[in-house]
Formats: C-alpha cells, structure tokens, sequence
C-alpha cells in the first residue's frame, strides 16, 4: 500500500478561519494502536501486515508535527497493542501472530528481545492483549492475554521483567483485560471490558501481581479501554473514577480513545469522527470539531505533547493534529 | 475421461496452465524436475487411478504409471527418484520410481493410510500416519515397519520431515487438542519428544516443515526446535516454501497469496482464471513455480509466480 500524507480539512461548528495555522495531518496507513513517547517527541504506531510493503508489521515513527514518517522498524507479525514507557525511550508491542511481546528501543530505534507471554497446557499460547509499561522501571511491563478458539478467551495478568515472567499472576476465570499503571509501581489498575463490567486494581509486588480491589459495574461497557492520569480512571465509556477509593467521580458526556491534556485540563474523546474537548474538572464539554476526512471509527489515540493528538482509525487513517486548540471553535457538536 | 490442457493467464501476466483431470495430491521432484499427481479413479480408463508426470514448464502430461488403485496421499523423496501413494480406503502403500516411471510392490501399514513423509536421506525410508482419526505414526523401511506396536507414535495425521534435523513433526487435525509433536526417528521406530497443544489449530489443516520450521495450512508458523508460534501469514490453504525466492505461497480460494517468508508480509496475491472450488494439494515446482490441485477436478501449474506485475495490490 502507498503511503500517503495529506492535509485535510476539520469542520467546526463556527469560524474556521484559523484551522490552517495547525492544520491536521493524514497518514494513510493501517494502524492498530498508537503511542506517543515523551523521550524521543515521536509517535508511533504499529502497523498490521495487511499494509503489505514497505510498512506491514513494522514500528513506524511519525513526527507529531508534520506526520513524516521519521523511521521504522521490523517488530513482528501482526504487531497490535503498544505501550510506551513514561520514563525511557521503550515501547513494548504485542505480537499477535506470535503469541509474544517484543521490545522495542526508541532512541535509535531498534527491535530488541521478543518473548512469549505464556502458554496454557490445555488451550496452547497466551497472546498479549493489553501492555503497560510500569512507571520508573521500562523493563517491566504488565500484560493482559487471551487465548484462541475459546470462550471466554481471558487468560489472566502477568508481570515480565525484561520478558521472564514473575511468578504470582491473576488467573481467575475472568478478570481485567484492560490495564493501565498510574503514578505506582506496585497499584495497577484494571477493566474486564469482555465479560463483566468489573473494574479492578491490582496488587504488584516482587512475586507478580495478586487482586487488591474489585468493583463491580464502576464502569459500563464491552471493550473499554482506560487512561490512569494522576489518580484518576477514565474510561472510553465517558466514566472517571477516583483510583483510590475506586469510587465514580463524574462521567463526559462522550465516549472512544480518550487523551488527557493536563497541561490544559482537558480530556478529549475521539468520538466517531469528532474530536470531543471537555474541562477536565468540571466534565463540561467546551468545543468539538470533525475530522472531515475520516472513516470508520477510532482504535486509539494519543496526546503527543500539549494541544497535540495522533489518531488511528479501523479505516487504515492515521490523523495528526499538532495542535487542536487552534483550530477549534466555540460550538460543540 | 481426456485431460483437456490449457493454457490460461494468471491476472496479467503469468503462465498459468490447467489440467482438467480429478486428483487427490500434487508432490515434485527435484531429481526429474517434473510434477506428479495421483489421478482419481472417476478420471476414467486412461489416465484414472494412475500417477502423472506432468511439465512444470509447460503442463503437458509426460507420463503415467498405473497405480491399481485409486489413489490418496502422495510423498516424493527429497533425494531420489522415488515417490510413495497411499492407496484410497485401502492399508496399502505403493512406491513407484520416478525414473522410469514403473510402480513397485505395494505393502501394508496399520491401518487406512492418511499422510505419507519420505525421509530425508532416506529414501526407503518412510513415514506414514494411518487412520480416519487421530492417526498412528509408524516407519517403514522397504515395506517393514520398525519396531512394531512399540515403535508408533498416537496422536498425529499430518506429517513432515525436517530435512536438517531429521525430526518428525505431526499434527493432529481431527480433534479440538490440535497436537503438534516432534518426534525422533530411530532403530526402535518413532519417539515422541516434545508434544504442544493449540499452537496451530483448525481441522483438516496441514504441515509442511521447512528448514527447521513448520508451516501450517493455517498460516501459523511455529518453530521446529520450541514448538513456539513464531508468526502467522494471514491466508490459508495448501501452503508451498519457495526457499530461493525467500516467499511463502498459500493456495487461498481461487488465488496463490504470496507473502515474504521471513516479515510475514503480504506481498501479492495472484489469481488463478478459470480455478473452481478449494485448493486441496499444492506442491512446488522450482523457483517461483506451484502447482496446485483443486477438488473440482483441476491441475494447475503456474510458472513466474515471483513478480508483482501479477497483481498491484494483495486481495
């Protein structure tokens, strides 16, 4: 597939007249996740085979401010979930194809260590459903995983230190699928978004990880995902909670990828093909604005820096806004 | 029944002939540089229950044996003239030597013979897994089978010799444990070494072992020394390694996907003109060369299947 990078239009509900000055960017390449690392001030995104040459199952790099496709890397077949360490050049992308994780280093870029992310004796490999990378310390990494051709799929969480895998994991018949390390080390936070909608967080320590906190129906929704951000859940459903007492705070009236903008208190949804801005204290919607070009619907999304997004869309659209702030309106959709 | 040949164009630009005759597999070999097929019974008196040799330069029919039998699996030595048929609803096994084109004496296995595996080096040597369902591995040499009961191994159908390590791979395509064993083969018969399950699943699906790695009909590629999932190649079918062209070809529908052997991606997708109902025996011929049996009861033989000036994009 040819890669092609092009300007496009955002609709707003009110004046446009400065939506050039940060205008959006189109990738039209297939992604299914993207990430943004504060170390190298890149995005990047993991790109299915279905691309076909010359990025299927790459690692690309896109610069958050033109969408050049600055790099990319061979990670391995079907490369899905990512996560990018808050503290180190690392990402860690799960390899569908192969059951396993690989890692990658940033700066340069550079494919390291690929391991397995477990197998069960009965129903064969485990396979990397959701990463996060723990904070201060990028060679450790919690990873949800699922089997294949059985229901339901969910095969627990385990830990891996630069890929070996700590010995205690959740292996309950169901629990989180969704993971996401706040501001500790040791609390992880968690959502079955497949079969309960159970929120979770969860114990780490030197031995693995171990059920801390369960509560039920703190968030409602199939196939959630969830942001930790200074002590606050926020799901894609629009829910937040506070991560200390697992007790619902408030909810946006949205829901998709969200991004959050601490930097301008703002949460953003990716909802459809609208960008959905709301006070992040307040849960007051403040602007929208649609992407004219996009298909489909939203797999993930990203902050790359104050004001800046990086969207990636099931219909093979990678967008980048550097800065959404100026292109903007009043209105909200 | 006649076998009516004919050249077709593959999406373009590709050589593409086609074989209208019924057969149950499709195998090559290096040592005469030509096709065979085991033709069906319902092929007629001419060509029906016999094993052609076919051009794999131009599809034509060079030759035929008569194999007595309608015939099943089909397994050429990697180092000889040599090829072996498992005779359909039968427990026999026929060998035939390439060279001259003259059939051997038939032997009995165990049992109703699924899959057959020549072994490297060895080309009196082979494998058979017998039984509709969860097969029985054993070794024969000459027609003798090593060392009885004790020297089988359970649990596996497909079949296929790593030519380097001379391991035995298996699988098991007939229940939901989906098997995968790797096993030696010694003076005492078959020793099972490593059993994993669901690394590879789907029923029916097939193996070929290349280099130390097993792909499967699926499109899941497992390593030959872990057993581990080491990629998936999103097509299935019949699948053929083109080790000088570094590409892995699936025999998908009415299509060859083509995808580079070592990134897992696709690069083209080649259709086939006039191919009907499912790939079910694809074998290569070559560099870039595959032939492919379909059940509706035709043989193709396609040349050039390297080049992207067959397709622009992958379907």
């Amino acid at each position: 597939m040819e890669n092609r990078i092009a300007l496009v239009l955002l609709v707003s509900t009110a004046a446009v007249h400065d939506a050039w000055a940060a205008a959006p960017f189109e990738l039209d390449t297939p992604a299914n996740s993207i990430g943004y690392s504060a170390q190298t001030q890149r995005l990047y995104a993991t790109v299915p085979s279905s691309a076909g040459l010359p990025y299927g199952n790459r690692l690309i790099e896109i610069s958050p401010t033109d969408a050049e496709i600055t790099g990319s890397v061979f990670v391995g077949s079907e490369p899905g979930p990512l996560a990018i360490s808050t503290d180190a050049p690392v990402a860690y992308i799960g390899i569908e194809g192969a059951a396993a994780v690989r890692r990658v280093d940033l700066m340069p870029l550079s494919a390291g260590i690929q391991f397995a992310t477990g197998n069960s004796l009965s129903y064969g490999p485990m396979y990397p459903t959701q990463i996060a990378v723990m904070p201060g310390a990028s060679g450790t990494i919690a990873v949800s995983r699922h089997i294949k051709g059985v229901s339901p799929d969910y095969q627990g969480v385990a830990i891996f230190d630069d890929g070996v895998m700590r010995p205690a994991t959740v292996s309950t018949f169901l629990g989180p699928t969704t993971l996401a390390f706040g501001s500790s080390p040791s609390v992880l936070f968690g959502y079955d978004g497949a079969s309960q909608w159970y929120a979770y967080k969860l114990a780490v320590d030197a031995s693995g990880v171990s059920i801390a906190t369960i509560a039920p129906y703190l968030f409602n929704g199939f196939d959630l995902t969830i942001v930790v951000d200074n002590g606050q859940i926020y799901a894609t459903s629009g829910e937040t909670a506070d991560g200390a007492q697992m007790q619902l705070t408030g909810s946006y009236d949205s829901s998709g990828p969200l991004v959050v903008d601490d930097a301008r208190k703002q949460v953003v949804f990716v909802h459809g093909s609208s960008i959905q801005v709301f006070d992040r204290d307040t849960f007051v919607p403040i602007y929208s604005v649609k992407v004219a070009a996009a298909n489909g619907n939203p797999l993930s999304a990203t902050g790359c820096g104050s004001g800046c997004i990086g969207i990636a869309f099931d219909s093979g659209q990678i967008f980048v806004l550097p800065d959404i702030e100026k292109i903007f309106a009043d209105g909200f959709d | 029944m006649s076998a009516m040949l004919a050249m077709v164009v593959a999406n373009g630009r590709g050589y593409a002939f086609e074989i209208d005759l019924p057969a149950s597999a499709i195998a090559y070999s290096a040592q005469t540089s030509k096709l065979y097929a085991a033709i069906a019974g319902s092929a007629g008196p001419v060509l029906g229950a016999h094993l052609i040799e076919i051009s794999p330069t131009d599809g034509t029919i060079t030759g035929s044996v008569p194999l007595g039998g309608n015939p099943g699996p089909l397994a050429i030595s990697p180092d000889a003239p040599t090829a072996y048929v498992g005779l359909a609803g039968t427990t026999m096994v026929l060998p035939v030597d390439l060279a001259s084109m003259t059939a051997g004496t038939a032997f009995e296995t165990s049992g109703y013979v699924a899959y057959i595996a020549v072994m490297p080096e060895a080309p009196t040597t082979i494998a058979v897994s017998t039984g509709a369902g969860e097969g029985t591995v054993a070794v024969y040499d000459n027609g003798v089978m090593r060392g009885g009961h004790d020297g089988t191994v359970y649990g596996a159908n497909s079949i296929g010799f790593d030519s380097q390590s001379k391991l035995l791979f298996g699988y098991n395509n007939y229940d939901t444990n989906s098997t995968l064993t790797k096993s030696e083969v010694g003076p005492a018969g078959v020793t099972l070494v490593h059993a994993v399950y669901n690394v590879i699943q789907g029923f029916y699906a097939g193996i070929v072992v290349d280099n130390g790695i097993i792909y499967s009909s699926t499109g899941a590629t497992v390593d030959g020394a872990q057993l581990e999932l080491i990629g998936t190649y999103q097509s299935n079918g019949p699948v053929v390694v083109d080790v000088s062209n570094q590409s892995i070809i699936f025999a998908h529908a009415n299509a060859l996907d083509v995808f580079d052997r070592d990134t897992f991606v696709p690069t083209f997708s080649l259709a086939i003109a006039n191919a009907q109902g499912k790939a079910i025996s694809a074998a290569g011929c070559g560099s870039a060369c595959v032939g492919v049996v379909y059940d509706s009861g035709q043989i193709f033989v396609l040349q050039q299947v390297r080049d992207r000036i067959f397709a622009g994009t992958f379907e």
